[in-house]
């Protein structure tokens, strides 16, 4: 089977010019890859450098060093390491969603546009989008209630399942996830991980941080752990 | 590979220099010196060699502190100031590789009236106090060559409705309105014509919290439905954060860094941009 990304020698360090040029070597050397709809876990103790790794692949960090090759749908193969701007706006609209650990939104939006927007800026009409929203909403469990109103004033669970909702409405082609589960109740949880196993069904490849076991077992195909930004070898058995 | 080969205005060069300059004065003015002035001449370098392209529908930030040349970029562009050097051309308009900054005084108001629009952080700069908010609108569709008097009044109605301004009152100038509510005016106003093109200097500064809530919701809105591109001056981070994709960091008078919103935010790769963000609250 394809892969839909194939990172190799990617290494990260943080320069920081205002504290004396001091360097932080957050991810080095890494090598693996994400076949068509694999959903890979990631998996390492706080700052092992999984955050790092996946704002690499969606460039919202600039790698240091290495190849990020990624087989877009629509453009073909492309290495996201070197690619222009406009290049990554246009694989973000289209195929490739991040749902970050935190929810960031924009005032007086609410809950249902900021979900919906996802499928605008992909051509749907806002009514359509609108629709296609609150199923996801509701799917996921929040409170009708909540529908008109504004995220930031949610609860950390509230707010969680909009950024789930807000990144898998789209059916991405990629996805990128971190901790989708953790201020999620149980049955939230396995709503959670079905719906991204429902995305792999339909192709969809992932890669997925969680310090949550249950939800490492139930989601992922394969488990990647990083220590000291560096994948640790699964030791032979 | 990707077609992304389409562009609406491509800025190359932009300089703009205050006073007497010699040979030397870009060279020994700009971050590295951390001066915007000539030691030699004493001229003031307000911003030198700028480049940039902005697509169709996009929205471009400009960060940077006061006097970094942010507001000067903008108003090279829609001709509030002459430039020294540079050009910029805007897809569409002649054979696309025409410099609007050196065309005639009559086509600079053309494309003012047809292709731009400007938002200027004072609402007084973009509006005529002893026009009512109406007329102000009116002016600008006149501007633009649309003289039938009910469709002028009628797109006034929808333009202050669309911005939350109440339509009955209008008639009054804005000088009885609050500052956001003549904000939203001088935006009304500045998109009368439905420009491609759309300017926005420092447009929430001032303002309250809330009242600024409404008009970046307001400006985002406007992108999301007409498509119009936009370039958003502002010292203020979290505003650049809502509304764009891409940003350019300047500091006396140069492009710092350019990047990727997200980008430029958390992993900032210039010493400058690292302190401006490390400085947010």
């Amino acid at each position: 089977m394809e892969h839909t990304i194939e990172v190799k020698g990617l290494s990260k360090r943080f320069t920081m010019h205002i504290l004396n040029d001091k360097v932080i070597h957050a991810i080095q050397n890494l090598d693996f890859f994400i076949k068509e709809g694999e959903i890979v876990g990631l998996a390492g103790k706080s700052g092992a450098g999984k955050s790092t790794l996946i704002k690499c692949i969606y460039r919202t960090c600039i790698p240091s060093k290495g190849e990020i090759i990624y087989n877009s749908k629509k453009f073909g193969k492309i290495d996201l390491a070197k690619a222009d701007d406009y290049e990554i706006l246009a694989l973000r609209k289209s195929e490739m969603t991040y749902c970050s650990q935190f929810l960031s939104v924009i005032p007086r939006v609410t809950a249902i546009d900021v979900v919906a927007v996802s499928l605008v800026s992909k051509g749907e009409s806002w009514g359509n989008a609108r629709q296609i929203a609150k199923e996801y909403l509701s799917k996921l469990g929040l409170d009708e209630e909540l529908w008109d109103a504004y995220p930031s004033t949610f609860s950390g669970g509230e707010q969680q399942r909009i950024n789930v909702a807000r990144a898998i409405i789209s059916k991405p082609h990629f996805l990128l996830i971190d901790e989708p589960t953790a201020s999620l109740d149980q049955k939230t949880k396995d709503i959670v991980i079905n719906m991204v196993l429902d995305l792999k069904n339909q192709g969809t490849s992932v890669l997925c941080i969680t310090h949550d076991p249950y939800t490492m077992e139930h989601i992922a195909d394969r488990v990647i752990e990083l220590k000291d930004g560096k994948i640790v070898e699964p030791a032979l058995s | 590979m990707m077609d992304n080969k389409e562009w609406l205005l491509k800025v190359e060069n932009l300089t703009k220099i205050y006073g007497e300059h010699s040979v030397n004065t870009l060279d020994k003015t700009g971050p590295l010196f951390n001066s915007n002035q000539c030691p030699e001449t004493g001229a003031i370098v307000a911003c030198a060699n700028i480049d940039f392209t902005l697509h169709p529908g996009e929205v471009l930030g400009i960060v940077g502190e006061s006097g970094s040349g942010k507001s000067t970029l903008v108003k090279l562009l829609y001709f509030d100031l002459m430039a020294t050097a540079g050009s910029a051309c805007l897809k569409g308009y002649k054979e696309d590789n025409t410099n609007i900054l050196e065309v005639s005084n009559q086509q600079k108001r053309f494309l003012r009236n047809h292709k731009m629009g400007m938002v200027y952080q004072n609402p007084r700069d973009g509006l005529n106090f002893r026009f009512s908010s109406g007329g102000n609108i009116a002016e600008k569709l006149l501007m633009a060559g649309n003289f039938h008097v009910g469709s002028i009044r009628e797109r006034a109605s929808y333009l202050l409705e669309s911005t939350e301004v109440p339509v009955p009152r209008m008639d009054e100038t804005p000088e009885s309105f609050s500052g956001g509510m003549q904000q939203r005016v001088q935006i009304s106003k500045a998109i009368a014509n439905n420009p491609p093109l759309l300017f926005l200097d420092e447009v929430t500064t001032g303002l309250d919290v809330s009242v600024q809530a409404k008009v970046l919701d307001m400006i985002r809105r406007l992108q999301q439905d007409l498509n119009i591109a936009m370039i958003v001056v502002s010292h203020d981070l979290s505003v650049i954060r809502m509304l764009t994709d891409r940003t350019i960091v300047m500091k006396n008078g140069r492009i710092v860094e350019k990047g990727l919103t997200d980008q430029i935010l958390q992993d900032p790769q210039h010493g400058y941009t690292q302190l401006l963000v490390s400085s947010l609250l």
